[in-house]
């Protein structure tokens, strides 16, 4: 994290310590329910597009908040400056705001948890970091690969993104946090024309936890990918349109991980339950089938580091795991402190923010379908007439549990064995229908971190799963 | 300093370094943000920002880097980044910046909010939700604001333009629920220069109520059939965005894959459509005088009569495909038709209303397949019941070949101007 202050450069640079100790100094400003911010998201963006360097540019954005609660009445304010000056002004008007709020009505005033739990986190690279030369090399050695083993393609595309969220966290009740959660991402497109000249495309996204020096080692590791999406490529370009209607498919891992996060994630994110999601009617009743579990993991699941590790969250909550569906029965939301007192339970530590000027909200961190006892090629060779959808496009989910997800590869299930490619569709349905349908779930599970789940605001947000056999709407022609 | 000397700084700066040409956009802003629940008002956020973008150009290649910090040691040091950036990209002859313009000031909107006014707006407006809507509740991001903010757009060709802008914004998000019952999410926004006196009555606000509430009790279509769709004039815009990404913009006319890349002047939609991007229409709160990449907006017309009158690109994609750059912004006005929606929904046999789409982007030959949200079933005439689970199936440049009717009301949400539009021939699938 990058500051001028000389102050602050000792409280950012200095370690745990500098930042405990220059905080603290700030502690008697804390009046009554605060949190004090400090963070840096910063971020590398090369885009290469037919051989045109057409994207080359870092960008970064840090600065100091304060939320500030008053008599139920939530206050905030934030500063690009990091100084004592912009410090103690944040906390000044993010508590006359509160006060403002105050002043004009009687808010619910709840008891929020507090906590005193403190930890680092970081998962800074150790390697020498590479320059943007070399990371525009990089990209150029992947460029040459694809254009001198496939010339047919109408276009090619190469984006290299890196994400990294630094912060500091002090609450009112001596809850610590510093934390460096990197995101490091590469997504290869490639486009060809069908028969008719109409143009088809593919892309494949290579992600993960960590700096790029750390995802990846050099640009041989991703040959065998792009072979892999230039040959389903070629098989979409003489694909055929899906058959619209309710249909027997297997959702392949990434689907399901899609899933777990926008149809039945969302829904029991605690404020979209208060806002009426159709979640609020059924707990500890059957939304699934009971081969169906789903959690969302704050840290570590299986005992491996999820790829967003979240340990205090932006309120200054210990991060735990949320068992979201057990079973088939619907077990628990996700909550923030607010929403934990409406609900008269823990907070999970799902409070989290975007950018150092964002209020915590409700977030997931980590959501799965726990993989299950099938193997994938059971699970095909038990569909006679269906589809097994492979890669997702976006996704969109609804207070209903309702969700679509764009697919944009697939193929045809025939008899127990795959046949033709299917273009661009989409799948939909209601979740908690749909999961009762789930007759196997594969026993291998992958994890995915590239995209951005919009709500207010954008977040990082790991989601995984199984392969799992249901019953699902598909767009035809 | 201030913000013109600090901008100037910085490309004389770049320029010192070693650039041929530098560009800095300077912007500094503030925000205050009334969030408003079931519960009523919320928080109140106040955000003071400054955002810093720096462009250099040496022998043909580029670097671009964004800080939010002005202090001049945070600048040269990312200068400094800069250049060694600008050292290691590949030299492109269609890297450039904008050519030398007058020197202009704009301005739009008050400086300041009033705290007091923006709380009693949003009180009276949430009075009134809740006496003639009781079942419809918020949900994240709902949220009153005022953006004020300056900009200093100066570049070594030696532009040097100023806005100073200040605009109201109510995003709003929200469902019905009643008893067990829950509709889909919707949600809506609106741009304002100063408040209206009453949020409730303002544009087609009453209506995405009382459309909710009547989302309560929902159908599944039984069948698959081959009709029409209404657009709503929020659709409307959505679907010229997708059609922007994937015909008009920068990445489908590189690229290559737009389907409409030779098809300037020539036939592309319907003859009662007519496209403009207005960017400083008087009726448009949000106007926007600069382009990214430093030219001076105008108002021009996209699509003239079904006749496709213009790219929206950027001064690379203009330099890369031997295009003059568009000059505009993405503040869409599509002129009306002669029906009232009303009678549109009477000629229509068989379709629905779309009132969101829920669906992945469209694919580079225009197809697309998603949910219809927030919709209704129409047969000979009438709107017969809200939907859900139904499915739509069409392509963006058949769509607009396809249009039956355009409708005489527009909404002005502040941002864009667009009527309602019936489009035939569209698969609808029920469940």
């Amino acid at each position: 994290m990058y500051n001028n202050n000389k102050s602050v450069k000792m409280l950012i640079l200095g370690g745990k310590f500098m930042i405990i100790s220059n905080f603290s100094k700030y502690s008697n400003l804390l009046k009554g329910y605060t949190e004090l911010r400090c963070q840096e998201n910063s971020s590398i963006g090369i885009v290469m597009t037919n051989g045109n360097l057409i994207q080359n540019i870092r960008s970064s954005s840090s600065g100091i908040s304060a939320r500030v609660n008053v008599n139920g009445a939530w206050g905030f304010a934030s500063n690009s400056n990091i100084n004592d000056e912009s410090i103690r002004q944040v906390l000044n008007i993010a508590r006359q705001n509160g006060e403002f709020l105050n002043s004009k009505s009687v808010s619910k005033h709840r008891e929020l948890v507090t906590s005193n739990y403190s930890i680092e986190k970081s998962f800074a690279t150790k390697k020498v970091r590479l320059t943007q030369k070399q990371l525009i090399e990089f990209t150029k050695e992947i460029d040459n690969y694809i254009i001198k083993k496939y010339s047919n393609l109408v276009s090619r595309s190469i984006r290299i993104n890196e994400l990294n969220m630094e912060k500091s966290l002090i609450t009112s009740s001596g809850a610590e946090l510093y934390s460096f959660l990197p995101r490091a991402n590469i997504m290869i497109e490639l486009v060809v024309n069908d028969n008719n000249g109409v143009p088809v495309e593919l892309y494949e996204i290579i992600s993960g936890l960590g700096q790029f020096e750390d995802k990846f080692a050099k640009p041989e590791d991703l040959y065998e990918k792009i072979d892999k999406t230039y040959e389903r490529l070629r098989a979409k370009a003489e694909g055929v349109y899906a058959n619209g209607g309710l249909k027997e498919c297997i959702l392949d891992t990434d689907l399901a991980g899609i899933l777990a996060h926008e149809a039945v994630g969302h829904t029991t994110e605690a404020d979209l339950v208060l806002a009426g999601s159709i979640a609020s009617e059924y707990m500890d009743k059957e939304v699934a089938s009971s081969l169906v579990t789903l959690v969302d993991y704050a840290n570590t699941a299986f005992g491996d580091t999820c790829l967003v590790p979240i340990y205090i969250d932006d309120e200054g909550t210990k991060a735990e795991d949320v068992t979201i569906i057990e079973k088939g029965i619907l077990k628990g939301y996700m909550h923030n402190k607010e929403s934990a007192n409406m609900f008269n339970v823990a907070p999970t530590g799902n409070a989290r923010a975007y950018e150092f000027s964002d209020e915590p909200i409700i977030r997931m961190r980590n959501t799965c379908i726990l993989p299950g006892t099938d193997k994938l090629e059971d699970m095909i060779a038990s569909v006679e007439d269906g589809y097994y959808l492979m890669n997702p496009g976006n996704g969109q989910a609804d207070a209903t549990s309702e969700f679509m997800f764009g697919v944009t590869m697939g193929y045809e299930i025939k008899n127990g064995k795959l046949g033709k490619a299917i273009k661009d569709t989409t799948i939909s349905g209601v979740a908690f229908d749909m999961l009762k349908t789930v007759t196997m779930v594969s026993d291998d599970l992958l994890w995915s971190n590239s995209g951005m789940c919009g709500k207010k605001q954008p977040i990082t947000v790991g989601m995984g799963g199984p392969a799992i056999k249901c019953s699902v709407n598909i767009g035809g022609r | 300093m201030g913000n013109r000397e600090i901008a100037l700084y910085c490309i004389d700066n770049i320029v010192k370094q070693g650039a041929d040409k530098s560009q800095c956009i300077l912007k500094s802003n503030k925000k205050y943000e009334l969030n408003f629940g079931n519960e009523g008002i919320a928080l109140l956020r106040t955000t003071i920002d400054a955002d810093i973008d720096l462009v250099a150009i040496k022998d043909d290649r580029k670097s671009t880097i964004a800080l939010n910090k002005l202090e001049e040691e945070a600048i040269n040091t990312k200068i400094k980044e800069l250049m060694e950036m600008c050292e290691s990209a590949e030299s492109d002859q269609c890297n450039d910046i904008a050519e030398e313009q007058p020197k202009e000031e704009f301005s739009s909107g008050a400086s300041e909010p009033d705290l007091d006014k923006m709380y009693e707006f949003t009180s009276v407006f949430l009075k009134k939700l809740k006496e003639e809507f009781p079942q419809v509740k918020f949900s994240d991001g709902t949220i009153l604001e005022f953006n004020s903010s300056e900009t200093n757009f100066l570049n070594s060709n030696g532009v040097d333009f100023k806005i100073v802008e200040g605009i109201y914004r109510v995003d709003i998000g929200f469902l019905a629920k009643e008893g067990k019952k829950s509709t889909s999410f919707t949600g809506f926004t609106y741009a304002f220069k100063e408040l209206p006196l009453d949020f409730m009555e303002y544009g087609d606000v009453r209506q995405r109520f009382k459309d909710i509430v009547s989302q309560l009790n929902c159908e599944r279509i039984k069948d698959k059939f081959v009709g029409d769709i209404i657009l709503t004039p929020e659709l409307v815009v959505e679907m010229l965005y997708y059609y922007n990404i994937n015909f008009l913009g920068d990445r489908s006319l590189i690229s290559g894959t737009s389907i409409l890349k030779d098809k300037l002047n020539e036939k592309v939609a319907n003859h009662n459509l007519t496209v403009k991007c207005m960017p400083l229409n008087d009726e448009i709160a949000n106007k926007s005088f600069v382009t990214k990449d430093g030219y001076k907006t105008e108002n021009i017309s996209i699509i003239e009569k079904g006749i496709l009158k213009s790219f929206i690109i950027g001064l690379y994609a203009a330099k890369k495909i031997g295009k003059p750059v568009t000059k505009t912004d993405f503040n869409i006005v599509v002129d009306n038709g002669d029906k009232s929606i009303e009678d549109i929904i009477k000629l229509t046999k068989k379709g629905i209303i779309l009132g969101r789409f829920s669906g992945d982007m469209p694919a580079s030959n225009g197809d697309f397949s998603g949910v219809a949200k927030n919709s209704f079933y129409i047969e000979n005439g009438e709107i017969k019941y809200a939907i859900t689970e139904t499915m739509i199936t069409s392509n963006l440049k058949d769509m607009f070949n396809n249009i039956e009717e355009i409708s005489i009301e527009t909404i002005n949400t502040g941002d864009s101007i667009t009527p309602w539009m019936k489009i035939k021939g569209v698969t609808i699938s029920g469940n």
